[in-house]
């Protein structure tokens, strides 16, 4: 009785690395281009400020 | 007044490249050392392995709304719009971390406990936590004017960070399904290195999230003060 | 700018509500919420703990497990070392489930000295154990690889 789990929930264990692996690398790239961008935009909008 | 600088606080100290990518090596390291080190546990076999993604999210959360608190409280006092958009970072990244605590509790809790969820004091508090912050997040959209923007959510952040304590000690203070906090001793060697190693790894991903994401809220800021510094010339002219 | 007093009127502001709303959300739990009974707390409530959706909690009793695999039926006590409740629950139980166990079942107290459980959850300790005779890490990773069918 009782182990009524296939693998002893190996599935579970394998399913908590992948969200957490793909969360974390998600942001990581999010963050890269984030910063990126809003730098990009600023630089943009300090230009703008000289030409006028 | 000088064109030149069209943020007050000019641009922000970059987060950079190397460090993410170097944080994001080193988690992957210590989550794959932690896993083939690790021996199945007496009563919970391979499950036991969930302590490395589940306890360290749970971890970096409550040290992101720790930076939310201190910065929240900085903003209140000196009014320094810079503490509001870190708190604004911290706030986010928790919140991920938050939901990320509670779904790997989910996956965690329902081969162990039989069940998904239940209403205990550390998930409903812990739930409240995510809830606040995503309202945290929520307000800083509906808000306009950068200035009440900051003294509202600085309201809420510190709210929410209040909680934190009370997260933590929800196993001590009320009968709970979750277990309280497993210490050192009652710890196998083997699963202890592999923890404090992947706590380091989150805890230096976390720092470099928080401080990438200020980077851009700095530098959107920036754009934003100079759009309305080139606006005021140009009504001026 | 804002004034000093504003800023200190803020503050003050904040911190009453914090506590106001600390004391709201938390306060009236301990009292109140209970999250389960002990057998002992729910057979001292005596005619009042009957039929009444309630969360039992406590070991299960060495020896009194009963599992009638046929009809799914599982039969345990539940002790805290000076009350004892027989509870009766449907289905298989949760892989950790064992004599000695920590377990809390949701359900009602039957008028007949029995606890019919709807849901059975087993609470776990805080520690972690290497089993003595020790698994290797490395059958360890084999046994993982083999069962995510790599």
């Amino acid at each position: 009785m009782g182990s009524q789990l296939e693998n002893g929930g190996i599935s579970y264990v394998v399913a908590s690395y992948v969200i957490t692996w793909v969360v974390l690398g998600v942001m990581l790239v999010r963050l890269l281009g984030a910063a990126r961008r809003a730098k990009a935009e600023y630089d943009q909008a300090a230009k703008g400020e000289f030409r006028t | 007044m000088s064109p030149a600088t069209p943020s007050q606080f000019g641009p922000p100290k970059p987060a950079p490249v190397w460090l993410g990518w170097g944080a994001f090596l080193f988690f992957l390291f210590t989550q794959v050392y932690a896993v083939a080190t690790s021996p199945a546990d007496a009563m919970m076999g391979h499950l036991q392995k969930m302590m490395y993604v589940h306890v360290p999210a749970a971890w970096v959360t409550f040290a992101a709304f720790g930076v939310v608190l201190v910065a929240s409280l900085h903003f209140l006092w000196k009014e320094d719009e810079r503490a509001d958009l870190l708190a604004a970072s911290a706030a986010e990244v928790g919140s991920l971390f938050c939901g990320l605590t509670l779904v790997l509790g989910m996956l965690w809790g329902r081969p162990t406990w039989g069940v998904w969820w239940s209403w205990d004091a550390r998930l409903t508090s812990t739930l409240v936590l995510f809830l606040i912050f995503v309202g945290y997040l929520s307000l800083r959209s509906f808000v306009e004017d950068p200035h009440r923007r900051g003294q509202w959510s600085a309201a809420v952040g510190i709210l929410g960070a209040i909680n934190v304590p009370i997260v933590w000690m929800s196993v001590r203070w009320w009968r709970t399904l979750h277990q309280i906090q497993s210490n050192p001793r009652g710890l196998s060697p083997e699963y202890l290195r592999g923890l404090l190693l992947n706590l380091a790894a989150f805890t230096l991903l976390t720092i470099w999230f928080i401080w990438r994401r200020y980077e851009a809220a700095r530098y959107e800021r920036a754009a934003e003060h100079a759009a309305q510094a080139a606006a005021l010339g140009d009504n001026n002219g | 700018m804002t004034s000093k007093r504003t800023k200190w009127g803020a503050l003050a502001a904040v911190g009453v509500l914090a506590v106001a709303f600390a004391w709201l959300i938390y306060g009236g739990l301990d009292s109140n919420v209970v999250y389960f009974l002990t057998p002992k707390e729910l057979l001292a409530k005596g005619t009042e703990g009957y039929d009444k959706p309630v969360r039992l909690g406590g070991q299960v009793k060495p020896g009194s497990v009963v599992w009638d695999e046929q009809k799914l039926d599982l039969r345990f006590a539940v002790t805290d070392g000076t009350g004892e409740i027989a509870v009766q629950s449907k289905g298989a139980p949760p892989q950790m489930f064992k004599d000695g166990q920590g377990v809390v079942v949701e359900g009602r107290y039957g008028r007949d000295g029995v606890f019919k459980s709807t849901s059975l959850m087993v609470k776990h300790s805080n520690e972690y154990k290497a089993p003595t005779k020790g698994e290797r890490p490395s059958e360890m990773y084999k046994s993982l690889m083999k069962s995510t069918g790599t």
